[in-house]
């Protein structure tokens, strides 16, 4: 390796190391399998150090390497399933959230994550990107490529359904609900 | 701003993507109503509560020597990328090269075959040597007046003394003459009691100028007893000939290719 690609892995190295575990998190979240998310990760890796030079030093390196890493997933899906997206599931559920109903007083994280995980994927994302990644309405636009009044539609509405998944959960069960263990692909976990 | 929208506007207000006029209405709300208040306090509770799950959720954490492993890899495809690269073009761009440092060999030594340094090598034995030739020899200025001005340029190109590695060198007569067909600028010059020719003639490549440093690689062709070199000067083929050794006919070659073509391109800019 020539010293410029040596200095260049360096920068590099040095750019993604700190992101990879969240990298990893959310590509095990959304993959549901170790080895599947693995790999996402390392061929989102691999993309960005090719792009690397298009990389912009001092910005979000987070959402660019997420950016990265929904690309992917999203032409994996596309490739593994020819079934066509629900194009706007907005709209479908918009008349499904009659009201927001409190936060229950004990939640545990299992709760909260597995009441996360019966969401639809599009509203998943966005409030994984808000809430847990920190991006602002615009970096989620861009991470997934959607407008920014999608990505605060979604928002609202996914925050609704939330509040609703984790009162319902409260209120039947009272203590932890087990992640689904839904099939690969089966799921409603589309990039729209 | 009532309840209503304050609580549309809460979950931006914690995001800090609100305009700074609609946050200072937001807090002048929240700081007078205690249910808007506790509702945002718990939004504020769910998203800490969600982001700490999340990152700490022993299903969701990589293996600890994931991310080394994970960087390993790429680094190791890209090196096989780059390996991969240079085995399929490097042939191919070692050709190039190839091709064009042959082509660049042949246009420096492009027009002297054999032919030309046998004619070459012939005036200097029938002109320098013996002084034996069919048509008498004329005036520099007068073969620039009726053939090719470029000839009038030998009037003081080489100077008529140039040092060299090889002695002293010292220009006896410049002329024009003709042999085997060929009309040239002849300087006859002499050192350490040999007779050394600067011939030039033609000129296709008006302009290119030869680089001096590569003469002293130049091929030595010998014929006749004598040892023939040729090189471009300004356009025009130029050829050295002379019995002197090896080493002192390269010596003397290559200070005559430098004086002539500094000279030369001195009087071309003038």
């Amino acid at each position: 390796m020539t010293a410029s690609s040596a200095g260049r892995w360096d920068a590099f190295e040095a750019e993604v190391l700190p992101h990879i575990d969240r990298l990893f998190r959310v590509a095990m979240w959304f993959e549901r399998d170790r080895a599947e998310a693995e790999d996402l990760v390392q061929d989102t890796l691999r993309q960005a150090l090719e792009s690397f030079d298009r990389y912009t030093p001092g910005t979000n390196c987070r959402a660019w390497l997420l950016t990265i890493l929904q690309y992917l997933r999203s032409n994996r899906r596309r490739a593994k399933s020819r079934a066509p997206f629900v194009s706007d599931p907005e709209e479908r559920l918009a008349g499904t959230i009659p009201f927001v109903p409190p936060v229950p007083d004990r939640l545990t994280d299992e709760d909260l994550l597995s009441a996360l995980d019966r969401l639809p994927a599009q509203y998943q994302e966005v409030i994984l990107l808000s809430d847990v990644e920190e991006f602002t309405y615009k970096e989620i636009a861009s991470t997934l490529s959607v407008p920014i009044g999608t990505v605060m539609s979604r928002l609202h509405r996914g925050r609704a359904l939330l509040r609703q998944e984790l009162a319902t959960s409260n209120r039947t069960l009272g203590a932890a609900v087990p992640r689904p263990n839904r099939a690969r692909g089966t799921g409603n976990h589309g990039l729209s | 701003m009532d309840c209503r929208e304050v609580r549309d506007l809460l979950d931006s207000y914690l995001g800090q993507e609100l305009l700074v006029e609609t946050n200072h209405a937001v807090i002048r709300h929240l700081e007078t109503c205690a249910g808007c208040r506790a509702e945002c306090d718990a939004r504020r509770r769910l998203r800490a509560t969600l982001r700490r799950a999340f990152n700490e959720s022993p299903a969701l954490q990589p293996r600890p020597s994931f991310s080394a492993e994970a960087l390993a890899s790429v680094r190791g495809s890209a090196r096989r990328q780059r390996r991969r690269w240079l085995q399929n073009w490097a042939p191919i761009a070692a050709s190039l090269v190839l091709i064009a440092g042959a082509a660049l060999f042949m246009f420096l030594t492009r027009t002297r075959g054999p032919a030309d340094l046998r004619a070459a090598v012939g005036d200097h034995l029938n002109c320098a040597v013996k002084f034996h030739l069919a048509e008498r020899p004329i005036t520099l200025a007068e073969a620039a007046a009726r053939f090719d001005p470029f000839l009038a340029r030998l009037e003081q190109t080489p100077p008529a003394d140039v040092a060299t590695a090889a002695g002293p060198l010292h220009v006896l007569e410049r002329h024009s003459c003709v042999f085997a067909g060929h009309r040239y600028g002849h300087v006859v010059l002499e050192v350490d009691k040999h007779l050394v020719s600067l011939l030039v003639t033609g000129g296709e490549a008006a302009g290119s100028i030869a680089d001096v440093r590569t003469l002293a690689a130049h091929a030595v062709d010998r014929i006749e007893g004598q040892r023939v070199t040729s090189f471009d000067l300004d356009g025009h083929d130029a050829y050295v000939v002379s019995d002197l050794g090896e080493v002192q006919f390269r010596q003397v070659a290559d200070a005559l290719a430098s004086v002539s073509n500094r000279v030369a391109n001195v009087a071309a800019i003038r």
